[in-house]
């Protein structure tokens, strides 16, 4: 295959890669048997199945072959539902504990799987791969063709933090080429605008979010949502799904007919899927006014101070970039130009959680 | 430490932002990150330039109230521990950006706090999540744990 303009220079040299035995597999020649072997699950008894989502400006179309997959795939994706069908993407989905059809091996070797899953040799350039061994999942994106697999073991073996953030890794990579960056953090809203909750896992986002959705604010996400970066940076929902550790399931019983795990709560955080429950709620996307930073403080009242951008860089951009495989210096830069672009706050949240939505909604009017 | 000593950037895979009064340093490999304090960015970016010794210690004297000696002292002392931590290395033969001159005569020196380096590991978890597992037949690896019931 001749070199496309989205291969650089260090992409060009890493082309071809090894297979175990030595052999050389390009990986234009992979990313096509892996997509022989979707066809092949797809001649199941059920065909395939078709799912369109809008993702902003940009149409994904979702192709399962087998149903195996779908609950585990789609429900925190409800929200974004359309019955357009001219997708910018197409996903291939299958597994092979339903179909029957084995992903065919990695050409790659061992250590050429870095540490965020990432494939070396795929890391850039036209075709990008990365494997979870947690969630037994592979995910691939040609970018000239906009064409991507995912592809795991077993769906029934899918872990819950999979069907929370379904098809992150592809989406990454697909929003980023479109200038819109992924981020680790959640966002609440008013019609006027709203604001990202940033931080590390434990930081009070889910909480938050969650008690701004009850209070009846705008609610585009917990943990994952996109931010359309430019003059005019603007956040994007990508799931409508919302986590809690359990011991804060009984703080939100308001939500207990979306929690989908309540069986599993000694192994797992407890799983929202918020489409059926609060549609009314689900903000598909909102001019960004304020960046958050939630920290919890067992004091009893939430206050709100500015801090500077460098302090919302450094809890946004680490807990983004270290977990988003292929994450790099085009994700830092634009990550920084929003922290340059858009006032941030710490978030002390007390005690009092219903106080939280209005310390809220008073620095987006002031924003 | 000589004073036509310079140090360069260890890596691209150091990615970096400069604010006015900090530096937030992210390494891409160790799932470290790290801050800078005011006059600690401001040697972070006379050292991106390959910038000698000496020119560093000048123009931080330009910029705070400091003795040399306490400057020299300060900057000893930053430029170890950055270089322990891996973030830059001695540039023996880097290309030379020379530094434009002082406006230190037309600068309100800053109170002199020594430059400080921060460093942050909370986040180096979230590069070793995944547990690694021999391949089976397939050639993919294998956690081989129960299939969980089946849930909504």
């Amino acid at each position: 295959m001749r070199p496309t303009k989205l291969d650089g220079p260090a992409t060009k040299l890493r082309r071809r890669v090894h297979q175990a035995n030595g052999n050389v597999t390009p990986p234009e020649v992979f990313f096509d048997a892996a997509r022989q072997a979707f066809e092949r699950a797809a001649q199941g008894p059920t065909g395939v199945l078709d799912r369109y989502y809008r993702f902003g400006s940009g149409l994904v179309r979702l192709r399962f072959a087998g149903t195996a997959l779908i609950p585990r795939l789609t429900g925190a994706l409800e929200h974004l539902t359309t019955t357009e069908s001219a997708p910018n993407l197409t996903v291939c989905l299958w597994d092979s504990a339903s179909t029957g059809v084995e992903m065919p091996p990695p050409p790659w070797a061992p250590e050429d799987r870095l540490p965020r899953g990432e494939i070396r040799g795929y890391d850039e350039g036209r075709f990008r791969a990365a494997y979870r061994e947690g969630a037994e999942a592979l995910s691939l994106l040609d970018g000239e063709t906009q064409c991507a697999v995912y592809w795991t073991r077993d769906a029934r073996r899918l872990p819950y933090y999979e069907s929370s953030a379904p098809l992150l890794t592809i989406l990454h990579w697909w929003l980023g080429s479109r200038g819109c960056q992924v981020v680790h953090a959640g966002a609440v809203g008013t019609d006027g605008g709203g604001a990202l909750l940033v931080g590390k896992s434990g930081s009070g986002k889910s909480t938050t979010a969650l008690a701004c959705l009850d209070a009846g604010m705008g609610y585009v996400g917990d943990d994952y949502c996109a931010v359309v970066t430019g003059s005019a940076p603007a956040v994007q929902s990508l799931y409508s799904s919302g986590k809690l550790n359990a011991s804060d399931v009984e703080r939100f019983p308001f939500f207990s007919s979306a929690l989908i795990n309540r069986e599993r709560l000694d192994q797992e955080k407890a799983l929202y899927l918020m489409a059926a429950d609060r549609p009314e709620a689900l903000a598909r996307t909102f001019p960004l006014r304020a960046i958050l930073l939630p920290q919890v403080t067992g004091r009893a009242e939430t206050q709100i101070t500015p801090v500077a951008a460098a302090v919302a860089l450094r809890a946004l951009a680490p807990s983004t970039i270290f977990q988003l495989p292929g994450a790099g210096e085009a994700d830092f830069q634009r990550l920084s130009r929003l922290t340059r672009q858009v006032p941030s706050y710490l978030l002390a949240l007390g005690t009092d959680l219903p106080a939280v939505p209005g310390a809220i909604r008073r620095v987006l009017e002031e924003n | 430490m000589k004073r036509d000593a310079r140090f360069r950037i260890k890596s691209s895979r150091l990615i970096h932002e400069n604010f006015d009064d900090e530096v937030v340093i992210v390494d891409l490999d160790s799932g470290s990150y790290y801050s800078l304090n005011q006059s600690g960015a401001d040697v972070w970016s006379l050292v991106a330039r390959q910038a000698p010794l000496g020119e560093i210690i000048a123009e931080i004297g330009c910029r705070y109230q400091a003795s040399l000696a306490d400057i020299e002292g300060g900057l000893g002392e930053f430029l170890a521990e950055l270089q322990r931590e891996a973030l830059v290395v001695p540039a023996s033969d880097a290309a030379f950006v020379p530094v434009s001159e002082a406006t230190g005569a037309d600068i309100t020196k800053s109170a002199f706090e020594a430059p400080r380096l921060t460093k942050y590991t909370d986040m180096q978890e979230l590069l070793l999540l995944d547990p690694i597992h021999e391949a089976d037949e397939t050639g993919w690896p294998s956690n081989k744990t129960e299939a969980p019931g089946a849930s909504g």
